[in-house]
């Protein structure tokens, strides 16, 4: 699943492991998130959402 | 997934965790596989002993068996049915496909006798019928029973 948690992550000048860290997974983790290749659930959505300080909807939603 | 006695061995990490419940499904259906293969050759080869045989025919039983209990009790077979009308309509498929079921196995199990496949006497095979049909309607109905609490509580 494509996202734009990349693009806002960076925007918020956090690295990858930073962002892993807060939320309680790993590095490689937010990188299969930000490459597509792992659809994270409800709750990392959600987890990824509050610390980007972002809505579901800006993060994943219908990334082409 | 939380409520198993399984999580305290999984790693937190959500991506880890799927990727090894995935490797532990594999494991078990190549067990499986391997279970079967070798009590099915060992019947006609006769590789391993007897006792060793049994083991395995056991051990085949106990995770196979581990699976199907644990799918009946978690109430997820029968989705569809959330009140009273489902449950009557699944109760009489219920026992349509058990009767499906025990004619299938006689007609099987017949088909075997006649090419002397196994050597079971015509009582045996309608013995055996009987009590596999009256198994499976136990636990189709447990299930069901299952099933229909856990929808009734969504």
């Amino acid at each position: 699943m494509n996202n734009h948690v990349k693009k806002y992550r960076m925007d918020q000048h956090l690295t990858q492991s930073e962002l892993a860290v807060s939320i309680g997974v790993t590095r490689q983790t937010i990188g299969l998130i930000e490459s597509g290749k792992y659809n994270p659930s409800l709750n990392l959505c959600i987890a990824i959402a509050k610390v980007l300080n972002k809505t579901l909807d800006d993060l994943f939603w219908e990334v082409s | 997934m939380e409520k198993s006695w399984v999580t305290f061995l999984l790693p937190k990490d959500e991506y880890k965790k799927t990727r090894i419940l995935y490797f532990i499904v594999e494991s078990f259906f190549l067990f499986i596989a391997v279970l079967v293969l070798t009590v099915f050759f060992n019947h006609f080869i006769g590789i391993i002993s007897k006792d060793i045989a049994l083991v395995l025919l056991i051990a085949l039983m106990s995770v196979s068996g581990y699976v199907l209990i644990r799918y009946i009790f978690s109430g997820i077979e029968y989705v569809n049915v959330f009140d009273k009308t489902d449950y009557r309509k699944a109760l009489k498929k219920m026992f349509f496909n058990g009767f499906k079921f025990a004619i299938i196995f006689v007609f099987v199990s017949s088909f075997l006798k006649v090419l002397d496949m196994i050597n079971f006497d015509w009582f045996d095979i309608v013995g055996v019928t009987f009590l596999v049909f009256i198994v499976v309607i136990i636990m189709n109905y447990i299930s069901l029973r299952f099933s229909f609490k856990k929808n009734m509580e969504l």
